[in-house]
């Protein structure tokens, strides 16, 4: 049986509550790619401390490794066994993939790339002598350091404590317990244990993954519709509008791919009670009120506390990541440290297909560096996002980043759909199957 | 490295009635009823045959594949060996039952062992797959595998060795897998080699994502081709003549033409 073929029985017979299939692995493009060899003839030589082991801090990692040979040391220090990806997580909620299917490990990493890995967490970086101080009370010395910890969440106003994300209200914008939790907050609204709609909120961009709640969204939306759930989605979206690939997301709202999503942008939530799952928000309209069945409120972002202690970014001027140099991925702020991934402020969006090139962009220029050489003038990064939009399809978003001298930013160029990124004409079995080998080459890339 | 491929992989084979042991059917004494059932060696099915009270009696077509006999109103099957059995019974001239078995033999995979390097891929044949099918790998870092209609395929991820398992709704087939290094070498750390050149990396490791590290893999392996190809290639997306509208072509609006050329000059030669 041919895997679109596969794929149309399993839309026919519908998937079934608590055993919803998965999803069938890509055949034509096989996905993945192939190990190689650290190499040991560079003639660079140095030392690199990495903080958090995401996307970005990963790649980053490897490739320092992969390009800078066995001559550069690097030390991945990471307060997880293993990650857990963001990405397909949302596919947890429906029940077509576990937590476990979306756990990584570093092995790879360490045993074939060489990159000596510290586990533990990091409580605080001492720009001026240099060391990471660990929660265990050692510390690691560093020549240079990179900073990829992601990102931590506001309370959401009327929150009284983050572990109110925990047990009641979960914002799942980690993939973890939390997407579980919520898991199973959708179980019980289909199970009649717990009746209402379900409300997801949106912070005001900038946060990670732009298209995630849209994505979110929809594929609940989908799940609800297919096991004939009582209740409706309602997003509460503090954006004025979708703020990206609006047509697709559009058309999914308004029923064109089976299921509707009550929209309603331009929404401030002003406080939510975690024990009610009461949600309160102004609109154009003036105030309004929802108890919910199952609320997802997904929060402000910010980079940890951490890096504000150190200097990296300023919270009092209003930043919430750190400013960096995208040639090099140095903070402006701080010379020798380097900050990739979500909790830098670039123009690129925050997500794993580009903390992923940041990772590359940033080991590059660490390494040319090494040599005293200056960075790359004319970095590029992309970003390819593959959004499922129910259990079957899917849709996706290229873009691609270079660097403008006058700027000093990364731009969408003029030449790439004048200056916009580029959508999927909608939403489509092929593009979840394409979805599927970004994904384990994406992955791959990374962790393998 | 591919969590999702180790549970994500399964296809199912429809058959017309797999119900072991299985009550088939009931009908009224005015009716004649008809079933097919398909079975393995071993299972037995019963069914009710509508009569009119009368002694009822039966014909075998091929009691070698299966035997049947009636006791009251009760007719048993029991499956002995694949083949295909029809029986009749009949009450008097009246008949009363029709039943066509099948019966089929287990699931077997071959060969049972399989040897694959790192990033290649080698495959089993599934044949009488009953049921779904889920193929399973014990340890993913090793061996990754998934199923491509009645093939198991296994993609090796790093040296070592693993259990590929195959499933069906009634038997368990394990497969030895042992991965290799990369073209064939004898391990001790193993990897793949490239010349190590900078010129233009960077710029096209923007294509490793998809494409794999080294341009590896992924959505397909792009490394190693002619210079020339790949700008045929990447021209053939950009004028549409390959996947119109699709992701490639979005995407490679966004380098310019000397990108491109650089990009493909590096791949050619990473």
């Amino acid at each position: 049986m041919k895997r679109r073929d596969f794929l149309e029985s399993l839309a026919i017979g519908g998937l079934g509550l608590l055993v919803a299939p998965r999803a069938l692995w890509a055949e034509d493009g096989e996905g993945g790619s192939a190990l190689f060899a650290v190499p040991t003839n560079t003639g660079i030589t140095g030392s690199v401390v990495v903080l958090g082991g995401g996307m970005a801090g990963t790649t980053l990692a490897k490739y320092l490794r992969l390009w800078g040979g066995t001559g550069v040391s690097v030390t991945l220090v990471e307060k997880e066994a293993t990650y857990t990806s963001n990405i397909m997580s949302n596919k947890v909620l429906t029940g077509q993939l576990t937590l476990p299917d979306l756990v990584y490990r570093y092995d790879v990493l360490a045993n074939h790339y060489g990159v000596s890995l510290v586990r533990g967490e990091v409580v605080g970086i001492d720009t001026g002598a240099r060391r990471l101080s660990l929660a265990d009370g050692s510390s690691i010395a560093w020549d240079r350091l990179v900073v990829a910890p992601g990102l931590e969440f506001d309370l959401m106003p009327g929150m009284s404590s983050a572990s109110q994300y925990d047990t009641l209200v979960p914002h799942a914008w980690k993939a973890g317990p939390q997407t579980q939790l919520l898991r199973n907050q959708l179980l019980a609204l289909a199970g009649g244990t717990r009746t209402g709609d379900v409300v997801m909120t949106i912070p005001k961009a900038p946060y990670r993954c732009p298209p995630g709640p849209y994505e979110r969204a929809c594929v609940v939306a989908d799940w609800l519709r297919r096991n004939s759930v009582p209740g409706k989605l309602i997003v509460l979206d503090a954006n004025p509008d979708i703020i990206v690939e609006k047509a697709n997301f559009a058309a999914a709202f308004a029923g064109g791919s089976g299921f509707t999503v009550d929209y309603r942008p331009g929404s401030t939530v002003t406080r939510i009670d975690p024990d009610t799952r009461t949600v309160e928000y102004t609109d154009a309209t003036g105030a309004h009120s929802i108890a919910a069945g199952v609320l997802n409120p997904i929060p402000p972002q910010r980079a940890p506390k951490l890096l504000a202690d150190a200097g990296l970014y300023d919270p009092a001027a209003g930043e919430r990541s750190a400013p960096v140099s995208v040639l090099s991925y140095e903070s402006t702020r701080v010379p020798g440290v380097h900050v990739v991934g979500d909790a830098s402020s670039t123009t690129q969006p925050k997500a794993g297909h580009i903390g992923n090139q940041q990772g590359k962009t940033c080991a590059d220029a660490i390494l040319r560096a090494l040599q005293g050489k200056a960075p790359d003038p004319a970095p590029v990064t992309n970003s390819a996002c593959f959004t499922p939009i129910t259990a079957t399809t899917a849709t996706w978003l290229s873009a691609v980043y270079q660097y403008s001298p006058e700027t000093g930013k990364m731009a969408v160029p003029s030449f790439h759909n004048g200056g916009t990124p580029i959508a999927a004409t909608g939403p489509s079995a092929g593009n979840y199957e394409d979805m599927l080998v970004w994904f384990e080459t994406l992955m791959s890339d990374t962790f393998g | 490295m591919t969590k999702l491929d180790r549970l994500a992989t399964f296809a199912t084979l429809l058959f017309s009635l797999a119900a072991i042991p299985a009550t088939v059917g009931h009908a009224t004494a005015s009716t004649t009823l008809s079933r097919s059932i398909v079975l393995l060696s071993g299972d037995g099915a019963s069914m009710t045959i509508p009569s009119a009270g009368g002694p009822l009696g039966l014909t075998n077509s091929n009691p070698a594949a299966v035997s049947a006999a009636v006791s009251g109103t009760t007719l048993s099957v029991t499956a002995l060996a694949p083949g295909k059995a029809a029986i009749v019974v009949k009450e008097g001239r009246k008949t009363r039952a029709k039943l066509k078995v099948t019966v089929k033999a287990p699931m077997t995979v071959a060969p049972t062992t399989l040897a694959v390097p790192v990033a290649e891929s080698a495959q089993a044949r599934i044949s009488n797959a009953f049921g779904p099918v889920v193929a399973t790998s014990a340890d993913t870092a090793v061996a990754t595998v998934y199923l491509d209609g009645e093939s198991v395929v296994v993609r090796g991820r790093a040296a070592g060795a693993t259990t590929v398992t195959v499933r069906d709704s009634r038997t368990t087939v394990s497969v030895a897998v042992t991965v290799s290094a990369p073209g064939g070498g004898s391990g001790g750390g193993g990897g793949g080699t490239v010349s190590g050149t900078t010129e233009g990396r960077l710029l096209a490791s923007n294509c490793f994502q998809c494409h794999g590290t080294y341009g590896s893999g992924g959505f397909d392996r792009i490394s190693g081709k002619s210079e020339t190809e790949l700008i045929e290639e990447l021209n053939e997306f950009l004028a549409g003549g390959e996947d119109p509208g699709g992701i490639m072509a979005a995407h490679l609006q966004g380098y310019t033409a000397a990108q491109l050329q650089a990009i493909a000059r590096y791949l050619s030669h990473p």
